[in-house]
């Protein structure tokens, strides 16, 4: 019994509005990923469904009860906060099982459930240390441990890894898979690296100032974004946007001061309500490559970078604008003029407000 | 100016301040251990000439005229600082709990109560305590004191509590404790050494306290009144003595608080 249901939830600080009528539903036992940009309100939103913070408006229910107006002791949730809050007056051991003797669990118990969640998280050896004696990975650890000790029905974790190294965070985050997969629980988990977000998630859910912008799968949120917020926020490199004005020249025409992108005839009937006005054309940077000739567009290469396995070329297609482009092996460095050509599966347009035209 | 000169120049001020500081107090300890043909001269020497205890070994075996006073203040000043705590502990953190304009608003109505000077309102509370029963007992100087201590110890108290990490409070309430159990567990145990800052300063203003202490007192005077029996007296010994006696724990008290007031106590609770 721990779905999360919010209904209409709004959190004000004074004038500011935190969280703005969000509805948003977890289904018991998924992994759900609250990504958005710094002060959307993603801490805001997990504190509301924490009781931490009183919710200006709406209801917050786990499962089927309304919890809305109950204290965090009767909600039986657990919290993983960004700088893991340990208490620095109690060794790990007690640490852990500070959640176990609130409840006045019998001694035999706590100790037997702190020993195997510490097994369980490999701190078994560190029980006796306190707090600044370990390191950042091991107090991450004690921060999930006790979490996981008290066997809540909701875990809520506020950018657990944020505060590790790369290396680091990518193993604790096979931990956290592993984790859901053996406990089973309703996880709701925030940060703001959309690459935790993609490898973490069985949903990720948008944030944008207060309201869920779009809820998807990860590799649905890459490939067919519903706002060009999402479109923009996911991937690295970034998708390329570009405001175009949309003409009729026998087929549909993308214009502005001197590019001119000529569209297959099937994408027509989708923008033909644009005619004349404008709109954003995106379209990722994998999904286009350089060519020696022809393609959409052309332009200079301005420089590249390599990431890893690929190879972007930044093209300067004219006015002022540049566009990533996956580059191939066989083309010329920088300077060169290359064309670009953009896959036509792949291409995304974008309303004046920034939603999906579905072509 | 360049640096050495500059440097110099701070030593010098910190030298002669200090100096201007240190002096009377030794010169109390000075008389307090010399004969009495050290300091009865035309021109009294600045060092001991001839070093004697027996001004001390005086009061000491003096008796009751000496032990009475002393318990007396230390009882007075331990439940003054006890009592302080009691009662400014929970308020604290109440008020340390309200939103920052409140936090201010509040302090400052407390800070009231110091605005009359007490000289003008001691002979109030003295016949207020005498129609209590209060007067000339350790219990009602307590009260007397407490008025002009709770204000400060309030104020570096919510100064304590308002600092508190509020993460380490609502990680508790995560884990399942109610308020009083978050207080009791982690708050307090982690704000310790802010709240005995609180409690010696209770102490020390206490200790040393002139005014409610003579307007309240008839037949059982405290270590200050005591000192002043022997100065209107004209016996400067025996005031230098039990002016020794009673800057000593005001000494200790103080370098222990210089210990306690260290950043650092609560490492390890946060990362970044
Ligand atoms: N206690 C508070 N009082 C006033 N404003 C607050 C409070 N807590 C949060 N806010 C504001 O609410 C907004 C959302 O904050 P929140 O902490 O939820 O952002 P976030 O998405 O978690 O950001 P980050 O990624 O930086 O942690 C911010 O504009 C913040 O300034
Ligand atoms: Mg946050």
């Amino acid at each position: 019994m721990a779905e999360v249901k919010l209904e209409k939830v709004s959190k004000k600080f004074g004038e500011l509005t935190a969280l703005d009528q969000l509805d948003l539903f977890v289904p018991e036992g998924k992994f759900y990923v609250i990504l958005g940009p710094s002060g959307c309100g993603k801490s805001t939103l997990l504190n509301c469904i924490a009781g931490l913070e009183e919710v200006s408006a709406g209801r917050v229910l786990l499962g089927c009860r309304d919890v809305t107006h109950r204290p965090p002791y009767r909600r039986n949730i657990a919290m993983v906060f960004q700088n893991y809050a340990l208490y620095p007056h109690l060794s790990v051991y007690e640490n852990i099982a500070f959640g176990l003797r609130v409840r006045k669990a019998a001694r035999e118990e706590i100790s037997s459930r702190v020993r195997e969640v510490s097994r369980i998280l490999d701190i078994e050896h560190k029980l006796n240390s306190y707090p600044r004696e370990l390191s950042g990975g091991q107090q991450q650890r004690v921060a999930t441990g006790r979490a996981i000790v008290r066997d809540p029905d909701l875990f809520l974790f506020d950018e657990p890894l944020s505060n590790l190294d790369a290396k680091l965070r990518i193993e604790l985050r096979g931990e956290f898979i592993k984790l859901h997969q053996r406990l089973g629980k309703t996880i709701m988990y925030v940060t703001h690296d959309q690459v935790e977000a993609m490898s973490l998630g069985e949903a990720v859910v948008v944030l944008r100032e207060g309201r869920v912008e779009q809820i998807s799968p990860p590799r649905e949120l890459y490939h067919d974004p519903g706002t060009l917020f999402v479109a923009g926020f996911i991937g690295t490199p970034p998708m390329n946007v570009l405001s175009m004005e949309v003409g009729f020249d026998g087929g549909p025409v993308l214009a502005e001061e001197g590019i001119r992108i000529e569209l297959p005839e099937r994408f027509g009937s989708g923008l033909e309500p644009y005619q004349d006005g404008r709109v954003y054309f995106g379209f990722r940077p994998a999904a286009a490559r350089t060519i020696k000739e022809g393609g959409q567009m052309n332009g200079r290469v301005v420089y590249t970078e390599s990431l890893g396995e690929e190879t972007y070329a930044r093209v300067d297609v004219g006015s002022e604008r540049e566009v990533t482009v996956a580059r191939r092996g066989d083309i010329p460095g920088d300077c060169a003029q290359v064309g670009v050509e953009i896959d036509e599966k792949r291409m995304f347009f974008f309303d004046e407000n920034g939603n999906r035209i579905k072509i | 100016m360049n640096r050495p000169v500059k440097r110099t120049f701070f030593w010098m001020t910190v030298l002669i301040l200090v100096c201007l500081l240190v002096f009377p107090m030794y010169i109390m300890l000075k008389i307090s251990v010399s004969a009495p043909r050290d300091v009865f001269t035309q021109n009294p020497p600045y060092l001991v000439r001839h070093f004697t205890l027996s001004h001390f070994r005086d009061v000491l075996a003096s008796g009751s005229v000496f032990f009475a006073p002393l318990s007396k203040s230390v009882v007075t000043a331990l439940g003054t600082s006890v009592l302080s705590l009691l009662l400014t502990v929970p308020a604290a953190y109440a008020i340390s709990r309200f939103r920052y304009r409140a936090r201010y608003g509040l302090i400052l109505v407390i800070f009231l109560t110091r605005m009359i000077p007490e000289i003008s309102i001691a002979l109030p509370v003295s016949i207020t305590f005498i129609k209590g029963g209060l007067f000339d007992t350790v219990f009602g100087l307590m009260l007397a004191h407490l008025v002009r201590v709770l204000p400060i110890s309030c104020f570096i108290l919510v100064g304590v509590f308002s600092s508190f990490p509020k993460e380490l409070e609502k990680q508790a309430l995560i884990d399942g404790a109610g308020r009083l159990y978050a207080f009791f567990k982690i708050v307090l145990p982690l704000s310790l050494r802010g709240i005995s800052v609180a409690g010696i300063f209770s102490f020390m203003f206490s200790w040393d306290e002139f005014i409610y202490a003579s307007y309240l007192t008839l037949s059982k005077p405290t270590m200050p009144l005591k000192m002043y029996y022997y100065i209107s007296r004209g016996n400067i010994f025996s005031s230098a003595t039990y002016a020794v006696i009673i800057t000593i724990p005001v000494l200790i008290f103080t370098f222990a608080l210089q210990r306690y007031i260290r950043p650092g106590y609560l490492s390890g609770a946060m990362k970044g």
